[in-house]
C-alpha cells in the first residue's frame, strides 16, 4: 500500500514539473476544446430552442443557461486558485503558482459575464438595471478581489515571489465564498434562492434543468481547455531561458 | 439604546479583524505604492463591514442579531491563526 502511494506521489510530481506538463498537455488541448465545444453547443441549443418557455417571464429566462454556469464557475474558479495557493505555500510546487496565475484572468472574465448577464436579466424582471443586493454586491467584490490578485501580480517583478504573494492572498480571499453562497439565504434579497443543491432534488422543471446542468459541465470543461492553454503560454514564458525550450523550439524552426 | 450593547460587541470583533487584515495588506504591499496596499484591503474588509452592519440592523429591528455575531467571532477565531501565519509568510517573502 505504501509503496503505491509512493509511486502515485512520485507520478503526480513529474506530471507537473513544466517540461513534462507542456508534453502530455500538447496532447491533451486540442480533445479537451473539441469536448467542451460538442457539449457547451449541445446544452446551450437543447437551452435556448428545445426548452420549454417559462410561464412567468418568457423567453427572457433562457439567459439563465448563461448566467447561472458562469456564476458557478466564477466562484469555483477563485477555490481552484485558492487550492493552488495552498499548495504553493506549503510544498513550494511551481506549477501551481503559474496555475494560479494563468485561472485568474479567466475567473475574472466569467464573473464580469455574470454581472453582465445578470443586470441584462433583470431590467425586464425586476425593472433595473442594479440593485445593492447582497448577491450582486458580494459578486461584485469577488470581481474586486480578482482584479486585486492580478494587480498584486503585476507589482512584484521576481514570478516566483509574485506567485507566492497571490497565493497567501488567495487563500485569505477564501472568505468571501461562502458569504456568497449564503447571501440569499441570511439576506432579504431581491435575488432568488438558488435552485441547485447537491442535497436535495432541484425546484425547476426537469426538462428546464437537464440542459443547463450539461451547460455547467460544457462551461467546466471550457474553463479547463482555456486553462490549459493559458498555462502552457505561462510555462513557456518562464522557462524561455531553460535548455529544455530553447531545444524545444529549436527543433520545431 | 438596546443596539448599544451590540454595537460595541460588533466593533470589538469587527476592529480586531480588520486590523489583522490591515497587517496583512502592509505585509505584501510593503516596499510597494501606497495605493497597493487599499487595493488588497479594502475588498477583503467588506465581508466583516457587511456581517457588522446586519449586526445593528437587526438590533434595531428588534430582531435576532446573536447568529451574525457568531459569524463575526468564528471569522476572528480563524482569522487570529491563519491571518497571523500568512502574514509572516508575506514579511519573510519581502525579505528573502
Amino acid at each position: 500500500m505504501n509503496r503505491i502511494w509512493q509511486i502515485l506521489k512520485r507520478w503526480f510530481i513529474e506530471m507537473g514539473s513544466p517540461p513534462l506538463f507542456y508534453r502530455w498537455s500538447s496532447n491533451i488541448a486540442p480533445w479537451l476544446g473539441i469536448l467542451a465545444l460538442i457539449i457547451l453547443s449541445l446544452g446551450l441549443y437543447w437551452g435556448l430552442f428545445i426548452a420549454p418557455t417559462d410561464y412567468k417571464q418568457g423567453d427572457v429566462y433562457r439567459i439563465l443557461y448563461i448566467h447561472v454556469p458562469s456564476a458557478i464557475l466564477g466562484e469555483s474558479i477563485f477555490m481552484f486558485m485558492a487550492i493552488c495557493g495552498f499548495i504553493n505555500v506549503v510544498w513550494r510546487a511551481k506549477i501551481s503558482g503559474m496555475m494560479l496565475k494563468s485561472a485568474a484572468p479567466i475567473g475574472m472574465s466569467f464573473t464580469l459575464v455574470v454581472l453582465v448577464t445578470g443586470s441584462v436579466w433583470g431590467k425586464p424582471t425586476w425593472g433595473t438595471w442594479w440593485v445593492w443586493d447582497a448577491r450582486l454586491t458580494s459578486t461584485l467584490i469577488l470581481f474586486f478581489i480578482y482584479a486585486a490578485l492580478i494587480g498584486l501580480h503585476s507589482t512584484i517583478e521576481d514570478k516566483s515571489k509574485a506567485d507566492r504573494a497571490v497565493s497567501i492572498l488567495s487563500i485569505v480571499g477564501l472568505a468571501i465564498i461562502p458569504v456568497i453562497k449564503k447571501s440569499v439565504d441570511w439576506w432579504q434579497t431581491l435575488h432568488q434562492p438558488s435552485t441547485f443543491t447537491l442535497t436535495s432534488a432541484p425546484s425547476m422543471s426537469p426538462d428546464m434543468y437537464q440542459p443547463l446542468l450539461i451547460c455547467v459541465i460544457g462551461f467546466y470543461l471550457c474553463f479547463a481547455y482555456l486553462l490549459t492553454l493559458n498555462l502552457r503560454n505561462e510555462v513557456i514564458e518562464r522557462e524561455r531561458s531553460k535548455n529544455w525550450v530553447k531545444q524545444l523550439f529549436r527543433n520545431e524552426v | 439604546m438596546d443596539s448599544f450593547i451590540p454595537m460595541i460587541m460588533s466593533l470589538i470583533l469587527g476592529t480586531s479583524f480588520m486590523s489583522l487584515l490591515g497587517a496583512l495588506g502592509a505585509a505584501l504591499a510593503l516596499g510597494r505604492s501606497a495605493i497597493l496596499s487599499a487595493i488588497i484591503v479594502l475588498p477583503f474588509s467588506i465581508p466583516t463591514l457587511l456581517m457588522g452592519t446586519s449586526v445593528i440592523t437587526s438590533s434595531i429591528n428588534n430582531q435576532d442579531f446573536t447568529g451574525f455575531l457568531m459569524i463575526m467571532g468564528s471569522m476572528l477565531a480563524l482569522g487570529i491563526p491563519i491571518l497571523c501565519l500568512l502574514t509572516v509568510e508575506a514579511l519573510l517573502l519581502n525579505y528573502e
